[in-house]
């Protein structure tokens, strides 16, 4: 043996050793992480939202799991779900468990901006960056954090657009001169309130006849009802969270009472919860917006909505989950799946900062269920603003309720109809 | 009296703060650690004031509320550095117990759900939308103050030897051991001309200060949240649940209550979170119903008995 | 507006008065903080809904089947756990705890069997539409649980003052001790209170779909809130305080949803803590004794 026999061994054992460690770098699996409310004030926008995401990874790794660029190839997911029983301080610690023990690849953050707002200062001081499905409140969003990106809902201060650039340009013309508006007193609803506010101070033609803010514990609503129609507005403006919204129709429904021009701000985006509350028929020629949950974006990616909520009803069915409707909250959570798995298919890494720059590069080239997928510079949401529609009663020989698109001006389908038959 | 203070700090305290200070080396969760320290010096502090006056305050997530937004407005308005402003949180909930000293003219249940209603309409004032300009209201706070854990985790090692010297040394002081009289005997005790009414009064203070500062600690760790946050119900529960596990009035049974009960909720949060809230439901149920005594009096009753 | 105000506040505060009735009754016979009385009233809210919307049973039906089932579950439910509590030192505190730990229970089991979505019963199921008092349109369901809450409020003053067990029961209210000395079988007495406590919160529960908008495993914790202002109001321990309380509190709700609004949560608080500075023990309370 001379040396550079030696020196070919050495090597080729180096090579091999190389080419060991590069297989090696590859993980066995994708952790994603993330945290629902099993339990408490959030459990029934939260758990909707966690089967998705379940339903989502299993989709995935049926097929052999996520594409992932950075090492060419597909990669088992394995979600890892706690449960933060709606409680703030404990989905910090939980938050802070999936980053420093379980050591996830993917952070995502529970529904709502309540228990969002726990994970976003502990993402951001490990320099994880946090995919955050709902939680929608402009403090989480600075130029100076960048770990962290909202998926499924347009920031809270610019998804109301559409109501309100609809106040300003279309309710003068249907002679509409007096509004009153009730919105429950929350980061989510008290904003869009606000836009709608502003709108109507630039719209000297209308009155503000009733403006009340009320608690989001709020579980009747029918002095409130009562006293609107003492105020004898045109119309009627309603901001609430789903349970808020059933208080809302049901005082309407018991009190036989009826407004001209009826707006509620989940009518459309939580329709089947509403239907299986038996509310429907109040919901006839009122306007909301047109959430993802049913309005039928085009897509270029993942399942359109009609395909998912088969999809994900026959995944409730057959796995026996119980009282989970499908819903805005559902499609939030497929949204974020298909997101991350985009991403995933873009980055180079799984490095925090480069999962960002991937997400990105989906900005503005991503169309989804949910809408078009849009970056602000600062991570949030300007993309999937939803639409104003008309909800109509079933047509003949139907049970689904009809739907008209009636603003913006280039995705209407109909006129609105006022005043309400 | 100076050995039993010197005894139980030395058997209780001591060790406690050594293990906390040696566990970030050995844990890297710095979050659960911290709120570890944080529901230590909350069930210190209840036991303050129900260990000695007898006073059960529900509502004693308040004054945490009331430390964590006195933190945060004093960042959000002033100039202050975060340790002033953490002091200043210490501040807001004295003040509000100072309000609040009329409630302890009540007695037992009453007083319990009165201040738990004052703890519910302090958090409906600052989460009123008409204050938004002042306290962000509805809308929550987001603070921009320097990630230091470190420091925070210190701060609050610091607190919890505050509350839990103030415990040790009430256990074993004249002025302490008068106050528990009272608690047991209100009758005899007044009868004997003790000024009852102002030792209550100081541990009340002394108890909600304790919070108000721990509450100040906890938003700086935490500093984007929202009203509800800071005043969530469960900190007051958790905080009688783990005194009352341990044995109130002694200084070893709180720490007891929250290493047990604390630990098991973490540990069955991560291993078993589909079933969270049902084991731990039976946990406590179970606890009650075969050490109801709580844990502390358990290992007292061995000594005397051995 | 104002009479509007008066007259829902009236209704409403006695549909919250049955809801606290039982929690008081518990309290004054037991001494027993029951933090699981939300969820007894979760429970009857879901039996409601399956008998009224799914089985398509009347609702009186309803209303005496809750009320008689809740009465039989109560019972193994005080044997279980009250005798044991009452041994120890601190019964009146440690039943905050033993009770926190039963409503957990009861919100997990139902959150894992049911889910967690909101759920509610058509009001027609009552039947009859709005009715029209003063000129004034009442929802049906309201006028509904009023006339449920009256006529349970006469039952539970009848049984109290009016039978023997009845007066076996107010006499351990009075004085728990004495009571024990002249021989009343408290524990019998106590097991039958518990029951019609569990029974009364099940029957609110029945209600709580039509008065709510809508219920989840999760309204325990609220419920429990309310109820202890409409009870510690009217006196801790009075059932015919209870009463007062709770039409002092469905009547200050109204008027501050009418006249301040975004305040509405606040002042249920401010009353609470008023009326106990004036009276410590309560509207109806006697003279100070160790709750």
């Amino acid at each position: 043996m001379n040396w550079v026999t030696i020196a070919r061994a050495i090597t080729l054992a180096l090579l091999v050793s190389a080419g060991a460690a590069e297989a090696a770098d590859a993980p066995a699996e994708i952790k994603v992480g993330t945290l629902y409310a099993g339990s408490g004030a959030m459990a029934s926008t939260s758990v909707p939202l966690h089967v998705a995401l379940e339903y989502w990874a299993d989709g995935l790794n049926k097929g052999g799991g996520v594409f992932v660029k950075g090492f060419n190839k597909k990669i088992p997911i394995k979600l890892i779900s706690y449960d933060d029983q709606s409680s703030p301080a404990l989905a910090g610690n939980l938050t802070n468990q999936l980053i420093t023990q379980d050591k996830v690849d993917i952070l995502l953050a529970d529904s709502t901006s309540v228990m969002t707002a726990a994970s976003v200062p502990v993402a951001r001081d490990h320099k994880m960056l946090l995919w955050d499905v709902t939680g929608s409140s402009p403090n989480f969003f600075s130029p100076d954090n960048p770990y962290i990106v909202l998926l499924a809902l347009a920031a809270t201060d610019r998804y109301p657009k559409t109501i309100a650039d609809f106040v300003k340009q279309q309710m003068p013309k249907l002679g509409i001169k007096s509004v009153a508006l009730l919105y429950v007193t929350a980061d989510y609803t008290a904003f869009q309130a606000t836009a709608v506010r502003n709108a109507l101070k630039e719209t000297p033609e209308i009155k503000v006849v009733f403006d009340r803010g009320v608690p989001q514990n709020t579980s009747d609503y029918t002095v409130f009802v009562n006293n609107m129609l003492a105020a004898k507005p045109d119309a009627v403006l309603e901001f609430g969270y789903p349970a808020n919204e059933l208080a809302f129709l049901r005082a309407l429904n018991d009190t036989d009472s009826k407004f001209k021009f009826l707006f509620t701000g989940y009518g459309l985006t939580e329709q089947n919860l509403i239907k299986s509350n038996g509310l429907a028929e109040q919901l006839h020629h009122s306007y909301a917006l047109a959430g993802p949950g049913s309005y039928e974006f085009k897509v270029n990616y993942g399942l359109n909505r009609h395909q998912f909520e088969e999809a994900y009803e026959h995944w409730v069915t057959s796995h026996n989950i119980k009282g989970v409707e499908f819903g805005y909250n559902a499609i939030a959570g497929y949204q974020a799946g298909l997101v991350i798995e985009r991403s995933l298919a873009v980055a180079e890494s799984l490095d925090q900062l480069e999962l960002r720059r991937a997400a990105f590069t989906l900005s503005g080239n991503l169309d989804t269920l949910c809408g078009p997928f849009v970056l602000a510079p600062d991570g949030s949401q300007s993309g999937e603003i939803a639409p104003l529609g008309q909800i109509l009663p079933p047509a003949a020989g139907s049970k689904e309720l009809g739907l008209s698109i009636v603003w913006p001006a280039d995705l209407a389908t109909a006129k609105p109809i006022y005043p309400s038959p | 009296m100076r050995k039993g203070f010197v005894r139980e700090t030395a058997l209780v305290l001591l060790p406690l703060v050594v293990v906390l200070a040696v566990m970030p080396w050995l844990y890297n969760n710095q979050l659960l650690l911290l709120n570890i320290v944080v529901f230590l010096v909350l069930a210190q502090g209840l036991n303050l004031t129900y260990g000695f006056s007898g006073y059960l305050p529900f509502g004693y997530v308040g004054f945490f509320g009331a430390g964590a937004y006195g933190f945060a407005l004093t960042l959000m308005h002033t100039a202050a550095p975060p340790l002033l402003a953490v002091l200043v949180g210490g501040v807001a909930a004295l003040l509000a117990g100072l309000v609040l000293a009329p409630l302890l003219r009540l007695q037992g249940a009453y007083f319990g759900l009165a201040s738990l209603a004052a703890a519910e309409a302090l958090r409906h004032v600052i989460a009123n939308q008409d204050l938004s300009e002042i306290t962000g209201g509805p809308y929550g706070v987001r603070l921009d103050v320097p990630f230091r854990p470190v420091l925070t985790y210190g701060l609050a090692i610091g607190i919890l030897v505050l509350v839990m010297g103030l415990v040790a040394w009430l256990r074993q002081s004249r002025f302490g051991l008068r106050l528990r009289a009272a608690r047991d005997n209100p009758v005899s005790a007044a009868t004997a001309g003790i000024d009852v009414v102002h030792g209550r009064l100081v541990v009340w203070l002394a108890s909600a200060t304790a919070a108000g500062l721990i509450g100040a600690v906890y938003a700086w760790s935490a500093p984007t949240f929202f009203p509800e946050a800071v005043f969530d119900l469960s900190f007051s529960i958790f905080a009688i649940v783990f005194t009352l596990f341990g044995g109130a009035g002694t200084l070893v049974g709180p720490v007891i209550g929250v290493v047990v009960l604390y630990g098991a909720y973490n540990v069955i949060g991560v291993s078993a979170p589909k079933y969270f809230q049902l084991v731990y439901g039976l946990l406590i149920m179970a606890l009650v119903l075969f050490f109801p005594a709580g844990l502390a009096s358990l290992a007292v009753r061995r000594r005397r008995d051995g | 507006m104002l009479l509007y105000a008066l007259l829902t506040g009236l209704i409403f505060g006695l549909y919250f008065a049955l809801v606290g009735l039982g929690m008081n009754l518990v309290f004054g016979v037991m001494r027993i903080v029951n933090l699981a009385h939300g969820d007894m009233l979760m429970l009857g809210a879901f039996t409601a809904f399956w008998l009224m919307r799914v089985a398509a049973v009347s609702p009186v039906i309803t209303v005496i089947g809750t009320f008689v089932l809740f009465f039989v579950i109560g019972l193994p439910v005080y044997y279980a756990l009250v005798p044991r509590l009452q041994r120890s030192r601190e019964p009146e505190m440690l039943s905050l705890i033993l009770f926190f730990g039963l409503s957990q229970v009861i919100e997990a089991i139902v959150s894992l069997l049911f889910g967690n979505n909101e759920r509610s019963i058509p009001s027609r199921t009552l039947g009859g539409g709005p009715v029209s008092i003063f000129d004034q349109t009442i929802p049906f369901p309201w006028i509904y649980a009023a006339c449920v809450s009256v006529v349970i409020f006469a039952g539970v003053y009848l049984y109290l003052y009016h039978t023997g067990f009845g007066r076996q029961t107010r006499a351990i209210m009075a004085q728990r001790e004495e009571a024990v000395t002249i021989g009343i079988d408290v524990h019998r007495v106590s097991a039958v209170a518990f029951g019609l406590g569990t029974a009364l919160a099940a029957v609110a529960g029945v209600f709580a779909p039509f008065m709510l908008g809508s219920f989840t495993p999760s309204i325990g914790v609220p419920i429990d809130l309310v109820s202890f202002a409409v009870v510690v109001i009217g006196s801790l321990g009075n059932p015919v305080g209870t009463i007062l309380g709770g039409a002092i509190y469905g009547v200050c709700l109204m008027l501050m949803r009418t006249y301040f609004s975004t305040l509405a949560d606040l002042l249920p608080n401010l009353v609470l803590i008023g009326v106990l500075l004036v009276r410590p023990t309560g509207l109806l309370g006697r003279t100070v004794r160790h709750a």
